[in-house]
Protein backbone atom coordinates (compact mmCIF):
# COMPACT_ATOMS: atom_id res chain seq x y z
CA UNK A 1 0.00 0.00 0.00
CA UNK A 2 1.38 3.39 -0.95
CA UNK A 3 2.34 5.83 1.78
CA UNK A 4 -0.49 8.04 2.96
CA UNK A 5 -0.49 11.69 1.99
CA UNK A 6 1.01 13.73 4.82
CA UNK A 7 -0.33 16.88 6.30
CA UNK A 8 2.57 19.08 7.38
CA UNK A 9 3.09 22.30 9.28
CA UNK A 10 2.82 25.25 6.89
CA UNK A 11 6.45 26.29 7.31
CA UNK A 12 7.61 22.73 6.67
CA UNK A 13 6.33 22.79 3.10
CA UNK A 14 8.97 22.91 0.39
CA UNK A 15 8.77 25.68 -2.18
CA UNK A 16 7.28 23.21 -4.64
CA UNK A 17 4.71 21.99 -2.11
CA UNK A 18 3.72 25.54 -1.19
CA UNK A 19 3.37 26.46 -4.85
CA UNK A 20 1.15 23.40 -5.31
CA UNK A 21 -0.98 24.40 -2.34
CA UNK A 22 -1.39 27.90 -3.75
CA UNK A 23 -2.31 26.47 -7.14
CA UNK A 24 -4.96 24.30 -5.49
CA UNK A 25 -6.52 27.14 -3.52
CA UNK A 26 -6.39 29.45 -6.54
CA UNK A 27 -8.06 26.78 -8.64
CA UNK A 28 -10.82 26.30 -6.09
CA UNK A 29 -11.34 30.05 -5.80
CA UNK A 30 -11.75 30.30 -9.57
CA UNK A 31 -14.69 27.87 -9.53
CA UNK A 32 -18.12 29.26 -8.71
CA UNK A 33 -20.05 26.01 -8.57
CA UNK A 34 -20.27 23.39 -5.82
CA UNK A 35 -16.64 22.34 -6.27
CA UNK A 36 -15.39 25.81 -5.52
CA UNK A 37 -13.96 27.58 -2.50
CA UNK A 38 -16.91 29.94 -2.05
CA UNK A 39 -19.41 27.08 -2.00
CA UNK A 40 -17.40 24.89 0.37
CA UNK A 41 -16.71 27.81 2.71
CA UNK A 42 -20.42 28.48 2.79
CA UNK A 43 -21.12 25.06 4.26
CA UNK A 44 -19.59 26.10 7.60
CA UNK A 45 -21.44 29.39 8.02
CA UNK A 46 -23.62 31.32 5.64
CA UNK A 47 -25.56 30.12 3.80
CA UNK A 48 -25.28 26.43 4.82
CA UNK A 49 -24.87 26.90 8.59
CA UNK A 50 -23.96 23.25 9.09
CA UNK A 51 -21.12 23.76 11.56
CA UNK A 52 -21.33 22.38 15.07
CA UNK A 53 -20.01 24.44 17.99
CA UNK A 54 -22.10 23.05 20.80
CA UNK A 55 -20.95 20.44 23.29
CA UNK A 56 -24.01 18.24 23.69
CA UNK A 57 -23.79 15.98 21.79
CA UNK A 58 -20.01 16.40 21.34
CA UNK A 59 -19.88 16.60 17.55
CA UNK A 60 -17.53 19.57 17.26
CA UNK A 61 -14.41 17.53 16.47
CA UNK A 62 -16.00 14.85 14.24
CA UNK A 63 -17.92 17.44 12.20
CA UNK A 64 -14.86 19.61 11.56
CA UNK A 65 -12.74 16.54 10.67
CA UNK A 66 -15.36 15.56 8.10
CA UNK A 67 -15.45 19.13 6.78
CA UNK A 68 -11.68 19.39 6.42
CA UNK A 69 -11.54 16.00 4.71
CA UNK A 70 -14.23 17.01 2.22
CA UNK A 71 -12.46 20.32 1.56
CA UNK A 72 -9.19 18.47 0.99
CA UNK A 73 -10.77 16.20 -1.61
CA UNK A 74 -11.80 19.22 -3.67
CA UNK A 75 -8.36 20.76 -3.11
CA UNK A 76 -6.76 17.60 -4.50
CA UNK A 77 -9.08 17.75 -7.51
CA UNK A 78 -7.24 20.96 -8.38
CA UNK A 79 -3.75 20.00 -7.13
CA UNK A 80 -3.43 16.26 -6.73
CA UNK A 81 -0.55 16.12 -4.26
CA UNK A 82 -1.63 19.03 -2.08
CA UNK A 83 -2.78 18.48 1.49
CA UNK A 84 -4.10 21.01 3.97
CA UNK A 85 -1.16 22.12 6.12
CA UNK A 86 -1.56 22.85 9.80
CA UNK A 87 -0.75 26.20 11.37
CA UNK A 88 1.01 25.49 14.65
CA UNK A 89 0.30 28.70 16.51
CA UNK A 90 2.47 27.53 19.41
CA UNK A 91 5.57 28.13 17.26
CA UNK A 92 7.10 31.50 18.10
CA UNK A 93 6.80 33.69 15.01
CA UNK A 94 7.00 36.94 16.90
CA UNK A 95 3.25 37.04 17.37
CA UNK A 96 2.58 36.98 13.65
CA UNK A 97 0.66 34.83 11.20
CA UNK A 98 2.90 32.58 9.04
CA UNK A 99 4.19 34.43 6.01
CA UNK A 100 2.51 32.01 3.61
CA UNK A 101 -0.88 33.35 4.77
CA UNK A 102 0.16 36.91 5.63
CA UNK A 103 1.64 38.03 2.32
CA UNK A 104 -0.90 39.62 -0.07
CA UNK A 105 1.13 38.43 -3.04
CA UNK A 106 2.63 35.09 -3.99
CA UNK A 107 6.33 35.03 -4.92
CA UNK A 108 5.42 35.33 -8.61
CA UNK A 109 3.57 38.57 -7.94
CA UNK A 110 0.06 37.18 -8.34
CA UNK A 111 -2.57 37.50 -5.61
CA UNK A 112 -1.87 35.03 -2.81
CA UNK A 113 -4.88 32.71 -2.56
CA UNK A 114 -3.88 31.86 1.03
CA UNK A 115 -4.20 35.50 2.05
CA UNK A 116 -7.82 36.15 1.11
CA UNK A 117 -10.78 34.94 -0.89
CA UNK A 118 -13.79 36.58 -2.45
CA UNK A 119 -17.01 36.10 -0.46
CA UNK A 120 -19.94 35.89 -2.83
CA UNK A 121 -23.07 35.42 -0.73
CA UNK A 122 -25.72 37.69 -2.23
CA UNK A 123 -28.59 35.86 -0.50
CA UNK A 124 -27.30 36.60 3.00
CA UNK A 125 -29.17 39.29 4.87
CA UNK A 126 -27.40 41.67 4.55
CA UNK A 127 -25.69 40.41 1.38
CA UNK A 128 -21.93 39.87 1.57
CA UNK A 129 -19.98 40.32 -1.63
CA UNK A 130 -16.43 41.41 -0.86
CA UNK A 131 -12.94 40.15 -0.20
CA UNK A 132 -12.21 38.59 3.19
CA UNK A 133 -10.57 40.76 5.81
CA UNK A 134 -8.28 40.07 8.76
CA UNK A 135 -7.06 42.22 11.65
CA UNK A 136 -4.87 39.81 13.63
CA UNK A 137 -4.16 40.75 17.22
CA UNK A 138 -0.45 40.96 16.50
CA UNK A 139 1.52 41.41 19.70
CA UNK A 140 -1.10 39.70 21.83
CA UNK A 141 0.23 36.40 23.17
CA UNK A 142 -0.50 33.16 21.37
CA UNK A 143 -0.74 29.80 23.17
CA UNK A 144 2.52 28.15 24.14
CA UNK A 145 3.18 24.41 23.63
CA UNK A 146 2.15 23.59 27.20
CA UNK A 147 -1.45 24.29 26.21
CA UNK A 148 -1.37 21.39 23.75
CA UNK A 149 0.44 19.16 26.25
CA UNK A 150 -2.22 19.84 28.88
CA UNK A 151 -5.06 19.17 26.44
CA UNK A 152 -3.59 15.90 25.27
CA UNK A 153 -3.19 14.83 28.92
CA UNK A 154 -6.95 14.97 29.50
CA UNK A 155 -8.54 11.54 29.53
CA UNK A 156 -12.26 12.16 28.98
CA UNK A 157 -13.33 12.92 25.39
CA UNK A 158 -16.08 15.37 26.27
CA UNK A 159 -13.83 17.24 28.69
CA UNK A 160 -11.11 17.34 26.03
CA UNK A 161 -13.48 18.48 23.29
CA UNK A 162 -15.08 21.23 25.35
CA UNK A 163 -11.76 22.58 26.59
CA UNK A 164 -10.23 22.46 23.12
CA UNK A 165 -13.21 24.20 21.53
CA UNK A 166 -13.73 26.82 24.22
CA UNK A 167 -10.01 27.39 24.68
CA UNK A 168 -7.46 27.62 21.91
CA UNK A 169 -9.96 26.96 19.11
CA UNK A 170 -12.09 29.95 19.98
CA UNK A 171 -9.11 32.03 21.06
CA UNK A 172 -7.37 31.66 17.71
CA UNK A 173 -10.51 32.48 15.77
CA UNK A 174 -10.73 35.74 17.71
CA UNK A 175 -6.99 36.43 17.56
CA UNK A 176 -6.74 35.84 13.81
CA UNK A 177 -9.82 37.77 12.81
CA UNK A 178 -9.64 40.56 15.35
CA UNK A 179 -11.34 43.84 14.59
CA UNK A 180 -10.42 46.99 12.70
CA UNK A 181 -11.80 50.10 11.03
CA UNK A 182 -13.26 49.95 7.51
CA UNK A 183 -14.86 53.06 6.03
CA UNK A 184 -14.80 54.77 9.41
CA UNK A 185 -16.70 51.99 11.16
CA UNK A 186 -15.47 49.26 13.48
CA UNK A 187 -15.83 45.81 12.01
CA UNK A 188 -14.64 42.29 12.73
CA UNK A 189 -12.18 40.18 10.84
CA UNK A 190 -13.90 37.25 9.17
CA UNK A 191 -12.11 34.50 11.09
CA UNK A 192 -13.54 35.97 14.29
CA UNK A 193 -17.21 35.28 13.58
CA UNK A 194 -18.78 31.94 12.77
CA UNK A 195 -20.89 32.84 9.71
CA UNK A 196 -17.92 33.95 7.55
CA UNK A 197 -14.87 32.40 9.26
CA UNK A 198 -14.39 29.66 6.68
CA UNK A 199 -14.07 32.12 3.81
CA UNK A 200 -10.65 33.11 5.18
CA UNK A 201 -8.18 30.62 3.67
CA UNK A 202 -6.29 30.36 6.97
CA UNK A 203 -9.39 28.78 8.52
CA UNK A 204 -8.51 25.35 7.13
CA UNK A 205 -5.00 25.41 8.56
CA UNK A 206 -6.26 26.51 11.96
CA UNK A 207 -8.70 23.61 11.92
CA UNK A 208 -5.99 21.29 10.68
CA UNK A 209 -4.11 22.14 13.89
CA UNK A 210 -7.26 21.44 15.92
CA UNK A 211 -7.71 18.13 14.10
CA UNK A 212 -4.06 17.26 14.73
CA UNK A 213 -4.47 17.92 18.45
CA UNK A 214 -7.40 15.48 18.42
CA UNK A 215 -5.17 12.98 16.62
CA UNK A 216 -2.45 13.46 19.24
CA UNK A 217 -5.09 12.92 21.93
CA UNK A 218 -6.27 9.77 20.16
CA UNK A 219 -2.72 8.42 20.19
CA UNK A 220 -2.81 8.63 23.97
CA UNK A 221 -6.41 7.68 24.59
CA UNK A 222 -7.47 5.47 21.72
CA UNK A 223 -9.03 6.09 18.33
CA UNK A 224 -12.46 4.85 19.40
CA UNK A 225 -12.48 6.76 22.69
CA UNK A 226 -15.69 8.72 22.09
CA UNK A 227 -19.23 8.33 23.44
CA UNK A 228 -20.68 5.26 21.73
CA UNK A 229 -24.08 6.94 21.49
CA UNK A 230 -22.85 9.28 18.75
CA UNK A 231 -21.05 6.74 16.57
CA UNK A 232 -23.94 6.48 14.13
CA UNK A 233 -24.73 10.17 14.10
CA UNK A 234 -24.53 11.53 10.58
CA UNK A 235 -22.52 14.67 9.93
CA UNK A 236 -24.47 16.65 7.36
CA UNK A 237 -23.96 17.60 4.63
CA UNK A 238 -21.15 15.07 4.35
CA UNK A 239 -21.51 11.43 3.40
CA UNK A 240 -20.10 10.14 6.70
CA UNK A 241 -21.07 9.26 10.25
CA UNK A 242 -19.00 9.91 13.36
CA UNK A 243 -17.63 6.36 13.26
CA UNK A 244 -16.28 7.01 9.77
CA UNK A 245 -14.03 9.87 10.83
CA UNK A 246 -12.38 8.48 13.94
CA UNK A 247 -9.34 6.95 12.22
CA UNK A 248 -7.44 9.45 10.10
CA UNK A 249 -5.60 6.65 8.33
CA UNK A 250 -8.94 5.29 7.12
CA UNK A 251 -9.61 8.78 5.80
CA UNK A 252 -6.36 8.62 3.88
CA UNK A 253 -4.02 11.05 5.55
CA UNK A 254 -1.44 11.27 8.30
CA UNK A 255 0.32 13.98 10.26
CA UNK A 256 4.09 14.34 10.29
CA UNK A 257 6.56 17.01 11.26
CA UNK A 258 8.85 15.81 8.52
CA UNK A 259 9.33 13.04 5.98
CA UNK A 260 11.52 12.05 3.09
CA UNK A 261 10.26 9.63 0.46
CA UNK A 262 12.00 8.07 -2.51
CA UNK A 263 10.60 5.83 -5.20
CA UNK A 264 10.79 2.07 -4.85
CA UNK A 265 12.15 -0.57 -7.21
CA UNK A 266 8.89 -1.87 -8.64
CA UNK A 267 9.47 -2.22 -12.41
CA UNK B 1 -12.73 47.12 25.10
CA UNK B 2 -14.85 45.21 27.59
CA UNK B 3 -18.49 44.33 27.88
CA UNK B 4 -20.63 44.52 30.98
CA UNK B 5 -19.22 42.15 33.55
CA UNK B 6 -20.97 39.64 35.79
CA UNK B 7 -20.48 38.99 39.48
CA UNK B 8 -22.20 36.10 41.21
CA UNK B 9 -23.52 36.07 44.72
CA UNK B 10 -21.41 34.39 47.40
CA UNK B 11 -21.08 30.65 46.77
CA UNK B 12 -20.55 28.58 49.90
CA UNK B 13 -18.08 25.76 49.39
CA UNK B 14 -18.83 22.22 50.48
CA UNK B 15 -16.57 20.49 53.00
CA UNK B 16 -14.19 18.77 50.59
CA UNK B 17 -13.80 21.95 48.56
CA UNK B 18 -13.22 24.03 51.66
CA UNK B 19 -10.57 21.61 52.87
CA UNK B 20 -8.84 21.53 49.53
CA UNK B 21 -9.41 17.79 49.15
CA UNK B 22 -9.41 17.74 45.36
CA UNK B 23 -7.03 17.16 42.49
CA UNK B 24 -8.78 19.43 40.07
CA UNK B 25 -11.39 22.13 40.44
CA UNK B 26 -13.30 23.78 37.60
CA UNK B 27 -15.56 26.76 37.18
CA UNK B 28 -18.18 25.65 34.67
CA UNK B 29 -20.53 27.97 32.81
CA UNK B 30 -23.61 26.35 31.32
CA UNK B 31 -25.79 27.53 28.44
CA UNK B 32 -23.31 30.07 27.14
CA UNK B 33 -24.78 32.19 24.36
CA UNK B 34 -22.62 32.68 21.26
CA UNK B 35 -24.87 34.77 19.05
CA UNK B 36 -22.96 38.00 19.66
CA UNK B 37 -19.34 39.17 19.46
CA UNK B 38 -16.23 37.07 20.00
CA UNK B 39 -14.58 37.63 23.35
CA UNK B 40 -12.35 36.32 26.09
CA UNK B 41 -14.21 35.69 29.34
CA UNK B 42 -11.71 36.36 32.12
CA UNK B 43 -12.80 34.78 35.36
CA UNK B 44 -11.83 36.16 38.77
CA UNK B 45 -12.60 34.93 42.28
CA UNK B 46 -13.59 37.36 45.02
CA UNK B 47 -12.55 40.28 42.85
CA UNK B 48 -15.72 42.17 42.04
CA UNK B 49 -13.76 45.25 40.94
CA UNK B 50 -11.82 43.31 38.27
CA UNK B 51 -11.69 44.82 34.81
CA UNK B 52 -9.76 44.28 31.58
CA UNK B 53 -6.63 45.81 33.15
CA UNK B 54 -6.56 43.60 36.24
CA UNK B 55 -3.42 41.42 36.24
CA UNK B 56 -4.11 37.86 35.26
CA UNK B 57 -2.53 36.06 38.21
CA UNK B 58 -3.77 34.19 41.27
CA UNK B 59 -2.69 37.03 43.54
CA UNK B 60 -5.35 39.20 41.87
CA UNK B 61 -7.98 36.46 41.95
CA UNK B 62 -7.56 35.46 38.31
CA UNK B 63 -8.75 31.90 37.82
CA UNK B 64 -8.48 31.50 34.04
CA UNK B 65 -10.32 32.28 30.82
CA UNK B 66 -12.61 30.70 28.33
CA UNK B 67 -13.39 32.11 24.91
CA UNK B 68 -16.63 32.64 23.06
CA UNK B 69 -16.50 32.34 19.25
CA UNK B 70 -19.47 34.44 18.35
CA UNK B 71 -21.74 34.66 15.35
CA UNK B 72 -21.38 38.44 15.40
CA UNK B 73 -24.79 39.17 13.98
CA UNK B 74 -27.65 37.49 12.19
CA UNK B 75 -27.27 37.04 8.45
CA UNK B 76 -30.75 35.65 7.88
CA UNK B 77 -34.32 36.77 7.81
CA UNK B 78 -36.70 37.21 10.72
CA UNK B 79 -36.49 34.20 13.04
CA UNK B 80 -33.27 32.82 11.56
CA UNK B 81 -31.43 32.98 14.88
CA UNK B 82 -34.27 31.77 17.08
CA UNK B 83 -32.69 28.78 18.77
CA UNK B 84 -35.92 27.40 20.16
CA UNK B 85 -37.64 26.67 16.87
CA UNK B 86 -40.55 24.24 16.96
CA UNK B 87 -39.54 20.57 16.97
CA UNK B 88 -42.21 18.15 15.82
CA UNK B 89 -42.34 14.42 16.47
CA UNK B 90 -40.82 13.42 13.14
CA UNK B 91 -38.44 16.36 12.88
CA UNK B 92 -34.99 14.96 12.03
CA UNK B 93 -33.23 18.26 11.59
CA UNK B 94 -29.97 18.81 13.43
CA UNK B 95 -29.75 21.14 16.38
CA UNK B 96 -29.74 24.86 15.74
CA UNK B 97 -26.21 26.20 15.16
CA UNK B 98 -26.74 28.64 18.01
CA UNK B 99 -27.46 25.90 20.54
CA UNK B 100 -25.79 27.15 23.72
CA UNK B 101 -22.52 25.59 24.77
CA UNK B 102 -20.32 25.30 27.83
CA UNK B 103 -17.36 27.19 29.19
CA UNK B 104 -14.84 25.39 31.39
CA UNK B 105 -12.10 27.10 33.37
CA UNK B 106 -9.77 24.68 35.12
CA UNK B 107 -9.02 26.75 38.21
CA UNK B 108 -7.49 24.33 40.69
CA UNK B 109 -4.87 26.68 42.14
CA UNK B 110 -7.14 29.71 42.31
CA UNK B 111 -9.96 27.80 43.99
CA UNK B 112 -7.56 26.17 46.43
CA UNK B 113 -6.17 29.60 47.32
CA UNK B 114 -9.63 31.07 47.96
CA UNK B 115 -10.93 27.96 49.71
CA UNK B 116 -8.12 28.19 52.21
CA UNK B 117 -9.47 31.52 53.41
CA UNK B 118 -12.65 29.87 54.67
CA UNK B 119 -14.93 32.40 53.02
CA UNK B 120 -17.62 31.98 50.35
CA UNK B 121 -16.48 32.57 46.79
CA UNK B 122 -17.96 35.00 44.31
CA UNK B 123 -17.22 34.67 40.62
CA UNK B 124 -16.64 37.73 38.44
CA UNK B 125 -16.47 37.43 34.67
CA UNK B 126 -14.93 40.22 32.58
CA UNK B 127 -15.73 39.91 28.87
CA UNK B 128 -12.79 41.35 26.90
CA UNK B 129 -13.90 41.94 23.33
CA UNK B 130 -11.81 40.42 20.55
CA UNK B 131 -14.10 41.17 17.61
CA UNK B 132 -17.17 43.38 17.44
CA UNK B 133 -18.73 46.17 15.41
CA UNK B 134 -19.95 49.64 16.28
CA UNK B 135 -23.42 48.11 16.59
CA UNK B 136 -22.44 45.59 19.28
CA UNK B 137 -24.44 46.01 22.47
CA UNK B 138 -21.68 45.94 25.06
CA UNK B 139 -24.19 45.71 27.89
CA UNK B 140 -25.35 42.28 26.74
CA UNK B 141 -22.22 40.50 25.54
CA UNK B 142 -22.01 37.88 28.27
CA UNK B 143 -25.04 35.62 28.60
CA UNK B 144 -25.12 32.23 30.29
CA UNK B 145 -27.50 30.08 32.31
CA UNK B 146 -25.59 29.28 35.47
CA UNK B 147 -22.13 28.88 36.91
CA UNK B 148 -20.94 26.01 39.07
CA UNK B 149 -17.74 25.27 40.98
CA UNK B 150 -17.03 21.59 40.74
CA UNK B 151 -14.13 19.61 42.19
CA UNK B 152 -12.70 16.22 41.31
CA UNK B 153 -10.80 13.91 43.65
Amino acid sequence: MAALPLRKEIDELSAVELAGLRAGYAGMQAISDNRGFNYLSGLHGIPGNYCVHYDDPPLFLPWHRAYLHEFEQYLQDRAETATVPWWDWTIDRGGNIPQAFAAPQSPDGSANPLYASQINQPTANPPIVRQTQRFPMTGQPLPDPSVVTNLVALTDFEDFSTQLRGGVHNQLHGWTGGMGMVGGRRTYGDMAVVPVAAFDPIFYSHHCMIDRIWYLWQLQNGVTNIPQAILNTVLPPFNVKVADVLDIHQLGYDYAIGATTTSGSTP
Amino acid sequence: MMGAKYTSGPMTLSGSLQQGLFKRADIVFHDVDHSGPTFEARVFLNKADADENTPMDVAHGYAGSFYVFGHGQCFGDLGHCDVNRPMRRHDKRTQHPLTANKGIVVATDAIRAEAGKGQPISVTVVPVIMAATDDTDLDHVLKFGDVRIVAYG
